[in-house]
């Protein structure tokens, strides 16, 4: 089965192009840690992603792979949220993969 | 407090002496490997607690000072439930307890008195000299009362209450309101730019109208702007629109902006009497917000520039004018971001980072910042706002593509954000204070 998660649009696929190319036309970016990134998640999902409510879920032992695409679906407006879609624009995919990294070792 | 202004000149004068934090080696910062570090943190706001907390979430050995006048901390979000009765004072108040039994931090219910940024040593009330390593100071914000003729302190705290801070100001505003006669008229004054909680004025007069429907409903809400835009402008005048008849003549709320004459040249306190530029409004409540600046504090521990605000190297939220102090939440100057509550712990958090990192004699690690707000237009509509924060030479840059609310037809969106808010505000409370 074809859900809409898994089409990506031509439009998509430039706008990747165009931002890989210019990550590498630059210096490296330097990039916060996957603790300083994931303490800004904190405020909604609990510190060290411990949530407290059920509407904004733990991030705490979440699975590596599971937080990367859930991040780089609301990205992409493939997976419709309140504000995820928002928020997950603001980070490049180094970012999202170190806080991935931060989650997925909490116990 | 025994600083005068003189001693005060003479101790950043001294200050600004030393050298820069980057000309030292980063040897010379990692001398008090040797011991216990202490951190002293002035103010136990959003942004002090959260520091005292990943402080020690950062640093099991760490020496950490609370300092705090005040048993407990009323936030300022939500506070406007309380005004229209949805919460109580005490649905918005937490303690130190837990930063206390769990965090092992040393919370003492003391004033600062005096500074001495040489002897790097704050002085309290009762507790006398402290010395410190690092200070965070987390001041908040004060009024500016005077520039408009008729409204002054004592107006502030009798007739026309702010209700800005949490507390007593909250209650003064509920029980006027309530007293408010039917059909009558319930003036908001909103602030200049920059002030504490940027939706927050249009957040108020949102849930005052929806107060009114309910208890009081041939009543007007009128707010008086000296601005021409707020955060959020689109999806609150929407919400507006849908809930309160805004953009017809029946609408509970007037929004009278600056070119519209919504700035205010003087008040008349004893016949509730509004002189603005647009002509005079007679009114029943009157809910006036003045102008902002650093929390006194600040300006009398030296902290503060021309404009009242405490500028900051935004990396490490170390003072630019006094080395070794650190400045966080609404005081500081934050370019793009908002003065917030989530901004003040997401900056608590990036000067935790700095300070660990500068303690362990390392280069403080790269900085990211987020705001999200979620503000209600009625009890059942929420809009809100998302920005991730980046610092580009010196300053705090937000990054593209974020922002306001989608105006959608679904009635889901703002359905799920008013949901959202009352589930983030336990979750935020929680990440400062528990």
């Amino acid at each position: 089965m074809t859900t809409p998660s898994q089409t990506i649009s031509p439009l998509m696929l430039l706008c990747s192009l165009v931002l890989s190319l210019s990550v590498q036309a630059g210096t490296t970016p330097a990039i916060a840690t996957g603790k300083m990134l994931g303490d800004t998640c904190a405020s909604c999902h609990g510190t060290r992603g411990k949530s407290f409510d059920e509407y904004m879920p733990s991030l705490a032992g979440i699975e590596r792979k599971q937080l990367i695409k859930a991040m780089q679906d609301y990205r992409g407006d493939r997976r419709a949220s309140v504000v995820m879609n928002r928020i997950a624009k603001g980070y490049t995919d180094p970012e999202i993969e170190a806080i991935a990294d931060y989650f997925s070792r909490i116990k | 407090m025994p600083l005068t202004r003189r001693e005060l000149i003479r101790a950043i004068g001294a200050g600004a002496l030393t050298l820069p934090l980057s000309a030292l080696p980063l040897s010379a910062l990692a001398k008090t490997r040797d011991r216990t570090a202490h951190v002293v943190i002035v103010g136990g706001g959003i942004g002090g607690a959260t520091a005292a907390k990943y402080l020690r979430l950062a640093a099991p050995q760490l020496r950490i000072t609370l300092v705090e006048p005040e048993k407990r901390f009323m936030t300022c979000l939500r506070s406007t439930d309380v005004v229209v009765g949805h919460m109580t004072l005490d649905d918005i108040t937490f303690t130190y307890d837990a930063l206390r039994a769990k965090y092992k931090i040393n919370v003492v219910h003391d004033r600062a008195i005096g500074f001495d940024p040489n002897a790097k040593t704050v002085q309290l009330d009762k507790a006398g000299k402290m010395s410190y390593d690092r200070l965070i100071v987390s001041p908040g914000i004060d009024f500016i009362y005077g520039d408009v003729e008729g409204y002054h302190r004592e107006a502030a705290e009798t007739t026309m209450p702010h209700a800005w801070k949490a507390g007593a100001q909250t209650l003064r505003l509920q029980k006027q309101l309530q007293a408010m006669p039917q059909g009558g008229t319930f003036v908001l004054v909103a602030p200049p730019n920059p002030f504490r909680c940027p939706p927050g004025p249009y957040e108020r007069a949102s849930l005052v109208a929806e107060w009114c429907q309910q208890h009081n409903p041939a009543a007007k809400v009128i707010i008086l702007d000296p601005k021409d835009a707020f955060t959020k402008d689109v999806p609150f005048k929407k919400a507006w629109e849908r809930l309160y008849g805004y953009n017809t003549p029946n609408s509970m709320i007037e929004w009278v902006s600056a070119s519209k004459g919504g700035k205010v040249k003087r008040v008349d306190a004893a016949s509730k009497t509004i002189h603005a530029e647009a002509g005079e409004f007679k009114a029943d409540v009157i809910n006036y917000i003045p102008p902002q600046r650093a929390g006194t504090l600040a300006f009398r521990m030296g902290l503060t520039n021309k404009d009242g605000w405490c500028p900051v190297n935004r990396r490490t939220f170390e003072s630019e004018i006094v080395k070794d102090v650190h400045v966080i939440g609404d005081a500081v100057v934050g370019d793009t971001m908002p003065k917030s509550g989530y901004s003040a712990n997401s900056q608590a958090k990036v000067a935790v980072q700095a300070i660990a990192d500068l303690l362990a004699g390392r280069e403080p690690g790269e900085p990211s910042m987020i705001n999200v707000c979620y503000s209600l237009a009625g009890q059942n509509y929420g809009v809100s706002i998302a920005d991730i924060f980046k610092v580009v030479d010196n300053r705090i840059v937000k990054l593209p593509a974020s922002g306001v609310s989608p105006i959608t037809d679904s009635p889901a969106q703002p359905l799920l954000e008013a949901v959202y808010q009352r589930n983030w505000h336990r979750t935020f409370a929680n990440d400062c204070f528990a």
